[in-house]
């Protein structure tokens, strides 16, 4: 009860206080707490939306939902119609793409009936056979055409080509990489020891390995060339209606996939510890610069509500003087402080989802590995305002407690 | 004097300051017995330790040696706390230059004690506005200290220092900052407060005001002179 009394008459302080305190200062603390809270948010957002960018890539653009690979030491997956059938059954799978990998030379000014020379304008990459309509439904691939056009039609003889084994687009890989290879170009492909001639129909550039380093072939063609078996493919792509799905379509594809020697993986296990160890990584990194901020707005903070509390001693002697309990002096300070907080928590809320995670959904920043989003998540804001809200209440406290605990005469006459 | 209960007891108070390496002996050995009721001045030239008496006996400060009893209980064995609380029930304190809280209005300074003191707060508005009518400061309820005249400030001090039905006020030169005529209203709104049985102790070096009391103790260099 007194407890409860003594927060009333703190709270009653301290409202009165920033009623009346310089607007200019109290725009200026409340601007330190949203700046605050934006580090907070954003640095940690952003390193980690660096990630969830290439995640989410990998996932859209590659994976899908679910992925069927080859099982640990076998090199295709087998019974790949009767697989497909399978599928096509379950209600629950919206669309899927089967591809066919194989190793391949891809050479530019060529003699057709040599055999490829080391030498010469040539590069390796993955050859990728796909059905195009099947393919651009799951993962979107037109979207990644920078010259030229899709393959929707007439596919023989036609190829897209991944900016990865193209010189103009992808210079870090000196000598190994086609050079002066464009939209129209003839190019020849060594697959199993056939050679066959191509015409470049688009190049694709993503933030993908898995579409950068390809060379995207009609199924039949890959076939044809390659002179593989149409039930031996590599991987197939499965979209889900409902992506919560997971597990339950999994099961039921389970047995089919395993008697095609085969894996299936969700899109987060494909995706392997490699990204899971990034994000920790970013994780901690901007927890760490998360921190720092924290730590200098606190300290900031600190010595603002110190200021006002040195500035206010006489009033805080006075106080005491008339017989005010030393809490209620605390508390007015601390409830001070935690105003400030909430105030710049909830003006940074609203930067951060009105103007700041809307822009960088739509711009988001270009690193080569990924589209950098901005990656908040609610728990995460939430224990980032409470981190705020805490430090605020010891950036209050500590200055009223070093105050208060001052002599009550010398805090009125200013000793 | 009808009521000869002695209130407060001072033994032997001394209060040294040090600063650096040098040490300034303001009060050396006060001896004083004040009685419930009584009006009773404490006088000297600056410097003479009058307003550091004061202080001690209202345990604003604490004497660096002797001791100071409050309705026989004394107050060395007080903690912080009970200091506090005495200074809130019993004791009523108005400064020289007010001491008001700049961000309260006339009414919200006088009912801090009041909100600090009661747990019931339904009637603390009514109370302050009927303590600050008392005071001739019917109209400025609303005002802040800054749109309040030197002696208008005075007037809220006391009305604060009153509130909570003090058993002693203290004023330390209440008048310092006002000119003669509203000195004169102060000090007759203090005197009259001992009507109500409040014993009072005022710090003043105008002589003026001294007949007005029942008793007057003069201090030199931090002894009783004369009482």
């Amino acid at each position: 009860m007194k407890s409860f009394k003594h927060f009333k008459i703190g709270f009653f302080l301290a409202s009165r206080q920033i009623k009346n305190a310089n607007l200019w200062v109290n725009i200026l603390i409340v601007f330190i707490m949203t700046v605050t809270f934006l580090n907070l948010v954003f640095i940690s957002g952003l390193l980690e939306g660096l990630v969830t960018g290439a995640s989410n890539d990998s996932r859209e653009h590659y994976s899908r939902d679910l992925i069927i690979t080859p099982d640990e030491n076998k090199i295709n997956i087998k019974n790949t119609t009767r697989l497909e059938k399978e599928i096509e059954s379950i209600p629950q799978i919206k669309n899927y793409s089967i591809r066919y990998l194989q190793a391949s030379q891809i050479e530019a000014d060529y003699s057709l009936f040599s055999r490829p020379n080391i030498e010469g304008n040539n590069t390796s990459g993955i050859l990728t056979g796909v059905d195009f309509e099947k393919e651009n439904q799951v993962t979107t691939l037109e979207d990644f055409i920078v010259e030229g056009e899709y393959v929707h039609e007439n596919p023989q003889n036609k190829i897209l080509i991944g900016s990865g084994l193209l010189a103009e687009y992808d210079s870090a890989i000196e000598g190994g990489s086609l050079e002066g290879v464009v939209v129209g170009d003839k190019v020849k492909i060594t697959a199993s020891g056939t050679p066959q001639e191509y015409t470049v129909s688009g190049i694709l550039k993503a933030k993908l390995n898995q579409i950068n380093n390809r060379v995207f072939i009609d199924k039949q063609q890959f076939i044809s060339l390659t002179g593989r078996a149409p039930q031996l493919s590599d991987e197939i792509a499965i979209t889900l209606l409902n992506p919560q799905e997971l597990e339950e379509t999994r099961n039921i594809l389970s047995s089919s996939v395993k008697s095609s020697e085969a894996k299936i993986e969700t899109w987060r296990e494909s995706q392997g510890q490699f990204f899971e160890d990034l994000s920790t990584t970013f994780t901690i990194l901007g927890a760490v610069i998360g921190a720092i901020g924290l730590a200098v707005a606190s300290v900031t903070l600190f010595i603002v509500i110190f200021i006002n509390a040195i500035s206010r001693e006489r009033y805080i002697g006075i106080l005491k003087g008339i017989g005010v309990d030393s809490s209620i002096i605390k508390y007015s300070y601390v409830f001070q402080s935690i105003f400030y907080a909430l105030i710049g928590s909830a003006i940074g809320l609203f930067l951060l989802y009105i103007f700041l995670v809307p822009y960088f959904d739509e711009n988001p920043i270009d690193f080569p590995f990924s589209d950098g989003i901005l990656d908040v998540t609610v728990t995460g804001v939430i224990l980032r305002v409470l981190i705020l809200f805490v430090s605020s209440v010891a950036a209050g406290f500590i200055p009223s407690h070093l105050i208060v605990k001052k002599n009550t005469i010398d805090s009125i006459l200013g000793r | 004097m009808k009521n000869k209960k002695t209130i407060l007891i001072a033994k032997n108070i001394t209060k040294t300051y040090i600063t650096g390496s040098v040490e300034t002996k303001v009060l050396r050995g006060i001896d004083l017995e004040i009685n419930e009721g009584e009006f009773v001045a404490i006088t000297g030239r600056s410097g003479s330790g009058k307003s550091t008496l004061l202080y001690v006996l209202s345990l604003l400060d604490r004497p660096t040696s002797g001791e100071i009893l409050f309705e026989s209980c004394d107050t060395k064995t007080f903690s912080e706390k009970m200091d506090s609380y005495c200074r809130l029930h019993h004791f009523g304190f108005v400064f020289q230059d007010y001491a008001l809280l700049p961000e309260l209005t006339a009414l919200e300074n006088v009912t801090i004690p009041m909100m600090v003191q009661k747990d019931n707060w339904d009637d603390i508005n009514d109370m302050g506005e009927k303590v600050l009518e008392q005071v001739g400061l019917k109209e400025k309820l609303k005002n802040y200290p800054s749109q309040l005249s030197g002696g208008e400030k005075q007037r809220v001090a006391v009305a604060r220092a009153v509130v909570n039905n003090p058993k002693v006020l203290f004023a330390d030169e209440p008048t310092a900052n006002l000119d003669s005529k509203r000195s004169d209203e102060i000090i007759g709104l203090i005197a009259g407060l001992r009507k109500k049985g409040l014993t009072i102790v005022l710090v003043t070096h105008e002589k003026k005001y001294l007949q007005k009391t029942d008793r007057v103790i003069e201090i030199s260099d931090g002894i009783i002179k004369k009482t």
